[in-house]
């Protein structure tokens, strides 16, 4: 019991310390937040498995184990760091040799893998000792939690009778995961990678062989488990992705995501799903099983979802909500079992051995016979119409989204269209070839890729990075090959057949995607700019609309139409279908490669081939139509769509003549309605709506109960659509292309909800004769759908009013208007190469500010603001101009086509002080004029420093004995610093501090540093103590990114590191410097040794026009040593009386220099640059020690008496502007 | 602690009785009532439940909030025409609009339980519950002024 209140001690504190790191009004103390990681994954996951174990080993002496590791947490929450280290250390030993305990008692393979998991512990806590950074231990954390997790599902559950190939495959995918934690400690990135991985491949096994796929179906406890694993497989394969994918290197977004989707969405999951198996073991208290248990699990997961999503979009608000969601969900749960343990206390005596017996039961429906093909289908249409409910969210959203435009058609077109594709291309190929359906398998991994390559191409361009776009659609090429593989395959095996032509369409059509696909991964990896971008685009466009959707389509009507019509097939088909493939392939391909290298009229000649191609094809449909007309909802959309169809070709060959190439994307873009809604949405809609009742089945009462639903008011329906589709393809006035959406959507979300009932109807029938029985009784014991749907109803109802409600409290809700205009300012704009010309904006508050934006790029984009002005698209040379509310808050504003965004076409329009709004100044012309300064203009240095603040330590540490030294610096560019008193201001940092840390060691030392940039700029590091090409270690990284910059100290002296990344002055003068101290041979111990470096302060936002400006004249507002102004002034160095000081110091500049002196006490000993200038036993003294920028050096001293004694900059301008300190010397 | 503050907390306790009432029915009465009670039985108290509710909502609820609320909106100088204003009017505004709802609503969950109509019933119940839960987020949202 008191080992579990270490637990809970750590527990504890890593939730504090988690929240505090993202709310930064929570106090918690230093010790939690900088333990968080090791508090929660050794202190409070390792004493509860710990404890497990020892309980299963059943001797005192296990209990060290988990008594250790729960010292060892309590030790680290109260801040005794290292006793918390070397406890933990030795608890994770000590359950090594538990382990092996029990692994001498039973021969299983399970305990094999444990220790293999348990291995990780002590080895990580060794590297912990050592001195290596949290960060680079969780890989060790990851390996210790998975393959542990791994064994005791293995162990608990019975995870089936495993074949020894399944069972190697679990070993091999548990080697990838340690292999990358052996990796992680010489190459941090790849090891991270590879374990990532690893924890892929280990929860694809999971998921795949752990039974809790099948008891899942069934109720109570074994559901509720099964949930919590299901789900928590899914966390690690997402953490996997993450980890492979990012290499825990890139930016502490993606690393929290990497982390949290990890140590949260799994092993959390885990902990909630099998805490009502284990707690009874360590306890003796029962955890009986309540369904409000789901209530923490959907938190967690919730919070979770939300954490990562707001990581990967980078949005600091989500990101806080999700952390605090998961801290709430943690604190539910431990509610429950508390109360729920507590309640039942009595009725104990029930061991985990029951528990186990009934998880482990195979579930009653095991031996169910193969379930029909209808019924996958079913649900994997059911994904379609989830795709169809998404774009219309999308479609409604409108402008909250990233890139508006963009996400609407991809979730619609690659989400719902292409699903959908893939689902019934093989559907109808195995139906018209007659062949087995290929492995059930096959296909669903295949659907599940294609979704995940969705999502990953939907995030990845609209949140970034493009990285994991490029992925997706690398993903999605992948699989549609491997489609195109299968139905080849079919058709091999098939004997010849009436329909075998059809296949041919299907094969073409995916042909097509995996070009359109890798067309698009390049537009998203942003591979060309200008014209060429423009002409890949339309290339993209054409080869997946025409190809992938087009031929598909085309192939399917030969029998769908027909049947449809309920007529037969004509007797030409085939040779139509021949004819019409090759034209329409050979024109397709054509016209895309004439797009690409801009040969117009050669894409003219393709495009007329592919119409062509579609008139042949479509021959034998309207030989069909003449037979027989249409009566149905299907065949009158189906019909519709064919329309439009040609419409849309005949306008794109008219387009594709007068436009050149790289105009084509644009010029396509009013068509883009036709495209999607008229052909694509209607063709899906028209095969849905005839094709659902068939895959429902249910026997022919319920097929024809099925079709009058999804008919119900198809005329309508119809007649909505295709009025809806011109009026949004038209140039016609804003309210009626509103009108035009609304019909569109209206008939689209009647649909899906007529498709949802009779979804839900199927399942609701499928459940079961026990349901339908008791529900034609009327017995209302069980819960069945049907009787919470009243309930269901009135949420929706509640929330719906409330939400109308806010909507109405909160909209026109005067933000800036609230401000009262007081200026005007035109400013030119530019958008070109990726970026927005000025990037910042400066101007008083109230100021309305009018931006005439010019795209002088060669592709298109647009500037929208925060506040919902938008220019329209601007094609290359176009202007707009854009007029602002008065200016009160900081405004972003920034392109909206997909990506742009996140490749940094940004901008930021900040107002200045309310003092400078009061000369309303209405000049015309390009920013860095006049704008007003902001700020104090003189320092108030005997002001005195804001509670909390604490001095940059001056001492300096004597070197250490290893000639090898290995360091990680970290630019940061959020850290807010008080730079002088009272005076708090944004800095650039290395390590967050200003100036970064001190790096000291003996001449001929290697120094390894890793330099990672964790800011939001690109970022460089240049070590003046090195000799080295400055090419490679001193270029530029982005964020994220990391170099590793390796350089031996040849020369003694006090160097100068800073940040080597253009324009320096403002990286140097923002804070991106430090010193170097390389001690020459031979140089005596010292009482004490202080170094100051010293800087100039700029005051102001940095990056902005006016601070810029000063750095260019050199006006700084301050000078500072080690990071303040004044700093030691208010919190002076100390020394005694006869004691010998050594004080070292760099000038950072950028461009002043210093002469350092110090009043009262002569220097005896001055080394500058490499020299000594005097030496102590010389008979002369020294009164300044003077560096020019970037120089360094050391002087010493030796105080006379006690008293306080100045130490100053002797340029009395800068010593007065605060390069000022005080020595406090006691007496000795 | 002035008279404006008395009317202040009968306004906020009305709400709280409320909201808290239409909670407690429904989260812990009504599940208990299934477990527990036989169908008859259950039927007795739930509709014994009910009325008094409802008789507590119009003789006490209504009267308090409408007299209370009218009150305070005159203290703060609201007028018809500030209500259209953005910002307090409105919210204040939206939040009067959504309690008439809820109010309508927990009227058609009275009459449908007269009228026999369950379901009906049970989902005007969950929407005014759900209703007065977004009243309390927009009292919330008033500006504190």
């Amino acid at each position: 019991m008191p080992l579990l209140g270490g637990a809970a001690v750590a527990l504890v504190a890593g939730i504090v310390g988690g929240l505090a790191m993202l709310v930064d009004e929570i106090p918690a103390p230093g010790s939690f937040i900088e333990q968080h990681g090791p508090l929660m994954a050794l202190g409070f996951l390792g004493t509860l498995i710990a404890l497990e174990r020892a309980v299963a080993l059943r001797r005192p002496w296990g209990y060290a184990a988990p008594a250790f590791a729960a010292t060892g947490a309590v030790a680290l929450a109260v801040g005794a760091e290292q006793m918390g280290r070397v406890a933990l250390t030795a608890g994770g030993g000590w359950l090594v040799a538990v382990y092996l305990a029990l692994l001498g008692r039973r021969q299983s393979r399970e305990p094999y893998l444990q220790l293999g998991g348990a291995v990780a512990w002590p080895v990580a806590g060794g590297l912990w000792l050592t001195g290596r950074p949290v960060p680079e231990l969780v890989v060790w954390f990851a390996v210790f939690l998975v393959l542990t997790i791994a064994a005791e599902r293995l162990e608990l559950a019975h995870v089936v009778f495993l074949r020894p190939i399944a069972w190697a495959g679990l070993l091999a995918a548990a080697a990838l995961v340690g292999a990358g934690a052996m990796v992680s400690l010489f190459a941090p990135v790849a090891g991270a990678r590879t374990a990532g991985a690893g924890m892929v491949v280990v929860a694809g096994w999971l998921g795949f062989y752990d039974v809790a796929r099948r008891t899942v179906r069934g109720a109570g406890l074994s559901r509720y488990a099964a949930v919590c694993l299901l789900a928590g497989y899914c966390w690690l394969a997402v953490a996997g992705v993450l980890w492979a994918a990012t290499g825990l290197a890139t930016g502490r977004f993606l690393y929290d995501a990497a982390l949290h989707a990890l140590f949260l969405g799994f092993v959390m999951s885990m902990v909630f799903g099998h805490a009502p198996v284990i707690l009874p073991a360590l306890l003796r208290v029962r955890l009986p099983y309540r369904p409000v248990l789901y209530m923490p699990l959907v938190a967690l997961h919730a919070a979770v979802a939300v954490r990562v999503a707001g990581d990967l979009a980078a949005a600091e608000a989500v990101r806080t909500l999700g952390g605090v969601l998961a801290a709430l969900a943690l604190l539910m749960f431990a509610g429950c079992a508390i109360a729920r343990s507590g309640h039942d206390r009595e009725v104990s005596g029930v061991g985990p051995v029951d528990i186990r017996i009934e998880r482990g039961k195979p579930p009653l429906d095991a031996p169910t016979p193969q379930r029909p093909r209808a019924s996958w289908h079913l649900r994997a249409n059911a994904i379609v119409v989830g795709w169809l409910a998404l774009t219309v969210v999308a479609a409604l959203a409108g402008d909250v989204l990233p890139a508006p435009r963009w996400l609407l058609i991809h979730v619609f077109l690659l989400g719902a269209v292409s699903t959908a594709i893939l689902i019934w291309s093989e559907h109808f190929t195995v139906a018209l070839l007659r062949v087995r359906t290929p492995p059930q398998r096959g296909s669903l991994t295949r659907l599940g890729l294609l979704n995940v390559a969705t999502v990953a191409v939907l995030a990845g361009v609209s949140a970034g990075p493009w990285q994991v776009a490029a992925v997706g659609a690398a993903l999605v090429v992948g699989v549609v090959l491997w489609h195109a593989a299968v139905l080849i395959r079919l058709v091999r095996q098939a004997l010849p057949g009436r329909f075998g032509h059809v296949i041919g369409w299907y094969v073409c059509a995916a042909g097509a995607l995996s070009a359109g696909g890798v067309l698009g991964g390049l537009l998203a990896a942003h591979v060309g700019h200008g014209a060429v971008h423009e002409r890949l685009h339309a290339a993209h466009a054409e080869v997946n609309l025409f190809g992938w959707v087009g031929l598909t389509v085309l192939g399917t009507l030969f029998t769908l139409w027909p049947t449809v019509l309920r007529t037969r097939m004509s007797d030409g088909t085939r040779r139509a279908s021949r004819v019409g493939l090759r034209l329409a392939v050979a024109g397709l391909a054509v016209a895309v490669g004439g797009l690409l290298v801009d040969w117009r009229w050669v894409a003219l000649a393709g495009l007329v081939a592919y119409a062509a191609g579609g008139l042949a094809a479509l021959a034998p449909l309207a030989d069909a139509l003449r037979r027989r007309r249409p009566h149905t909802g299907a065949s009158w959309m189906l019909g519709a769509a064919i329309v439009w169809f040609e419409v849309t070709v005949a306008a794109n060959v008219v387009v594709i003549a007068t436009r050149p190439a790289a105009e084509v994307a644009a010029a396509l873009e009013p068509l883009l309605p036709l495209v999607l809604v008229g052909f694509v949405g209607q063709v899906l809609l028209g095969s849905l709506l005839h094709l659902l009742p068939a895959v429902l089945g249910g026997g022919p009462a319920r097929f024809k109960e099925n079709a009058a639903l999804l008919e119900r008011g198809w005329p309508v329906r119809l007649a909505a659509l295709n009025l809806g589709v011109p009026l949004l393809a038209l140039p016609v006035p804003q309210p009626v292309t509103l009108l035009g959406w609304a019909l569109v959507l209206g008939s689209a979300m009647a649909f899906v909800a007529l498709a949802v009932t009779a979804l839900s109807r199927a399942r609701l029938t499928s459940t079961g004769p026990a349901v339908a029985a008791e529900e034609a009784t009327g017995v209302k014991g069980g819960r069945t759908w049907r009787q919470s749907l009243p309930a269901l109803a009135g949420v929706v109802v509640g929330c719906l009013l409330t939400a109308a409600a806010v909507v109405v409290a909160t909209t026109s809700v005067p933000g800036p208007s609230m401000v009262a205009a007081t200026g005007s300012r035109t400013i030119e704009v530019t958008l070109s190469g990726m970026s927005i010309r000025p990037a910042v904006i400066e101007a008083p508050v109230g100021t309305v500010l009018t931006l005439r934006v010019t795209n002088a790029d060669a592709q298109r984009h647009d500037l929208r603001l925060a506040t919902g002005e938008r220019t329209p698209m601007l094609a290359s040379g176009q202007s707009a101009t854009l007029k602002a509310a008065p200016l009160g808050e900081p405004v972003d504003g920034w392109c909206t086509v997909a990506g742009h965004r996140a490749a940094g076409m940004t901008l930021r329009i900040v107002p200045t002080s309310t003092a400078a709004a009061s000369q309303p100044s209405s000049s015309t012309g390009h920013t860095g004029h006049g704008t007003a300064t902001a700020g104090p203009t003189r320092l108030d240095l005997a002001a005195p420093m804001s509670p909390g603040w604490k001095p940059y330590d001056a001492t300096v540490k004597p070197a250490p004995g290893s000639t090898e030294h290995h360091v990680e610096i970290r630019a940061d560019d959020t850290v807010i610093q008080e730079v002088a008193p009272g005076v708090r201001q944004r800095v650039w940092t290395f390590n967050g501090t200003m100036p970064g840390p001190v790096l000291r060691g003996k001449v001929g030392d290697v120094f390894v540093v890793t330099f990672v940039n964790g800011g939001t700029m690109g970022h460089g590091i240049d070590f003046h103590a090195g000799a080295t090409a400055p090419d490679g270690p001193m270029r530029t990284i982005q964020p994220g990114e990391r170099l590793t910059y390796r350089f031996r100290a040849d020369f003694a002296g006090a160097w100068l590191y800073h940040c080597s990344t253009m324009p320096m002055t403002q990286h140097i003068a923002n804070g991106m410097f430090g010193a170097v101290i390389i001690d020459p041979p031979g140089l005596p111990k010292v009482d004490r040794e202080y170094v100051l470096v010293q800087g100039e302060l700029y005051l102001g936002e940095p990056g902005t026009d006016a601070q810029v400006a000063k750095m260019r004249q050199g006006g700084p507002d301050g000078w500072m040593f080690n990071g303040t102004a004044a700093g030691y002034d208010h919190a002076p160095l100390q020394a005694k009386a006869g004691e010998r000081v050594r004080i070292w110091a760099v000038a950072a500049g950028p461009s002043s220099g210093t002469a350092l002196h110090v009043v009262g006490a002569p220097f005896d000993t001055v080394y500058k640059e490499g020299a000594y200038m005097l030496r102590t036993d010389d008979p002369g003294g020294a009164q300044v020690l003077d560096l020019a920028p970037a120089q360094g050096g050391f002087a010493e001293l030796v105080f006379p008496e006690a008293g306080t004694y100045p130490v100053v900059d002797h340029t009395m301008r800068q010593a007065e502007a605060g390069a000022h300190g005080l020595f406090k010397v006691s007496a000795p | 602690m002035t008279w404006w503050s008395v009317a202040r907390f009968l306004h906020v306790l009305g709400a709280a009785l409320w909201v808290g009432g239409q909670l407690t029915v429904s989260l812990v009465v009504l599940p208990l009532a299934r477990r527990l009670l036989d169908e008859q039985r259950r039927g007795q108290v739930l509709t014994a439940v009910g009325r008094r509710f409802g008789l507590l909502t119009v003789a006490a609820f209504l009267p308090v909030q409408l007299a209370t609320g009218v009150a305070i909106a005159w203290h703060k100088g609201v007028t018809w025409t500030s209500l259209a204003e953005p910002g307090y009017g409105r919210i204040l505004a939206a939040k009067l609009a959504l309690f008439c709802a809820v109010m309508a609503a927990a009227g058609a969950h009275g009459w449908a339980t007269g009228a026999g109509r369950s379901r009906l019933a049970r989902a005007m119940a969950v929407t005014a519950l759900a209703g007065s839960l977004g009243v309390v987020l927009l009292a919330t949202a008033l500006p504190a002024t």
